[in-house]
């Protein structure tokens, strides 16, 4: 299917597992509704507590350590870009489980993380270090959770619109860019090392 | 005789404001040419997402990215210049300010208990010159690239292209590609990491050595591209420094930068 001029795909989050179904490596998705900050922190913090304040059902979780100042009663988001995924890499297997269906962040996950996709969650690449980008598409700061971890491990729920783009680079099927891209760089790493091997 | 210290608190503040929120334009136009030049559509549509951000920062005055770094301060001082305030204080006073003002993500922490730092986060590294100026350059240096950063003590004889080259694969699309490789060969075990840092207040428009261009073709050979994504663009710059060291010893540093390369200077008579 030729996608260029089709009009952009909106989701909205929560976000069913037969919603993310079609989608394939490679797609070019937003996303509107609610997102959830989380990263190493906030991870253990999830996996620990048996009284979640906010349900992880259908969820979508950004992994970013947002800049936002307090202002009077409000909060202000400054800039709000995605953080690296792999330092999640360990805990998102249980994330998943606990019914996650999309995950966004940048530079990718581990081939361990695609497996536990099975059929219910995928991984949007949104660019890294576009926090500006980011800022633009966050309506509002819905709420704040373990706040006691500090303003860049809380989860902050925020209410987005047509946030994005979001590549799909792990779908739910566990296919994976990062894992077709590094295969690929690595024969050529070895194939590199190896010419200079022989040119000593 | 007012002391110089307010004055350079404000240079300083000023200076770190302006790399947080506007990316220095060698850079700019590095993306825009491997923009220009990327063969990989998915690639070039990083790219130009990364270019439309720095062109939103740049009209509000705030921070590119929200992970506002660890700001390192080279400073030199020329031998005769009047420091009439205590330098580490005035840095710490002026990180401060900038991160109330701009503003910047407090995000220090103690390293064993991971507990909230309150002081400024901030690195210093200084240097003697002749004459009364007091230099500053500032580079911001986020963790995604911090922390695929490394340091090997090599065999005297070996080759430092497979350590280098397997670095960077090693850290994929970690480090928010298009990055900067600083490269620093020789001197001692934290020396090495010195030189290769301070190779990234370098501009990415200065003329190349065979060496520098012979492993940034290496690396942009690999396809990691941007964001780890694929493409033909992993690094736009390569940039060596080398240092004599002990005829026993081969320390080589790989100090990876993202495309965010937030860098500023400033000199003041004193």
């Amino acid at each position: 299917m030729d996608r260029s001029n089709a009009m952009p795909t909106v989701l909205h989050a929560p976000i069913s597992p037969a919603d993310i179904a079609p989608f394939k490596i490679g797609d070019v998705v937003y996303i509107s509704g609610v997102l959830y900050t989380a990263r190493d922190k906030a991870h253990d913090r999830m996996l620990a507590d048996p009284h979640l304040p906010f349900s992880l059902q259908d969820a979508c979780i950004y992994h970013s350590g947002p800049l936002i100042v307090k202002e009077g009663d409000t909060y202000r988001v400054v800039s709000a870009g995605p953080t690296t995924s792999a330092r999640m890499n360990a805990q998102t297997p249980s994330i998943v489980k606990q019914g996650v269906t999309a995950i966004i962040g940048k530079g990718g996950m581990s081939q361990e993380v695609a497996r536990s996709f099975a059929g219910r969650c995928m991984y949007l690449a949104f660019t890294g270090g576009c926090g500006m980008l980011a800022r633009e598409k966050i309506v509002e700061v819905l709420d704040v959770y373990y706040a006691e971890l500090g303003a860049t491990e809380a989860v902050w729920k925020l209410k987005v619109l047509n946030f994005g783009p979001l590549l799909v680079a792990i779908d739910s099927r566990g296919d994976s860019i990062y894992e077709t891209v590094r295969a690929r760089s690595h024969e050529r790493l070895l194939r590199l090392i190896a010419e200079r091997k022989r040119a000593l | 005789m007012p002391s110089h210290r307010e004055a350079f608190i404000l240079h300083v503040a000023q200076a770190l404001q302006e790399a947080e929120t506007r990316l220095p334009r060698d850079v700019t136009r590095a993306l825009a040419n491997a923009a220009k030049v990327e063969s990989n559509d998915r690639a070039k549509e990083q790219i130009c997402t990364i270019l439309e951000n720095v062109k939103l920062a740049g009209a509000a005055g705030l921070p590119m990215c929200q992970d506002t770094g660890v700001p390192i301060f080279f400073v030199e001082i020329g031998r005769e210049a009047n420091i009439d305030f205590g330098l580490k204080e005035a840095l710490a006073t002026a990180v401060q300010r900038a991160t109330d003002a701009v503003p910047l993500r407090k995000h220090a922490v103690y390293p064993l208990t991971r507990r909230s730092c309150d002081e400024p986060l901030f690195d210093m590294i200084c240097d003697v010159s002749e004459g009364n100026r007091l230099s500053v350059a500032v580079l911001v240096k986020g963790a995604g690239s911090e922390n695929v950063s490394a340091l090997a003590m090599l065999e005297p004889l070996q080759d430092v292209r497979p350590f280098v080259l397997n670095t960077i694969w090693e850290s994929g699309g970690k480090p928010c590609p298009p990055i900067i490789v600083g490269l620093g060969i020789g001197s001692t075990f934290d020396g090495c990491a010195r030189l290769a840092k301070r190779t990234l207040l370098r501009s990415l428009e200065e003329d190349q050595s065979p060496f520098e261009a012979e492993i940034l073709e290496q690396i942009n050979e690999l396809g990691i591209g941007p964001m780890g994504l694929g493409g033909d663009t992993t690094a736009l710059r390569v940039f060596v420094e080398e240092a004599p060291c002990h005829t026993a010893m081969l320390p080589v540093a790989v100090a990876v930068q993202c495309w965010a390369d937030r860098k500023a200077r400033f000199s003041i008579k004193l």
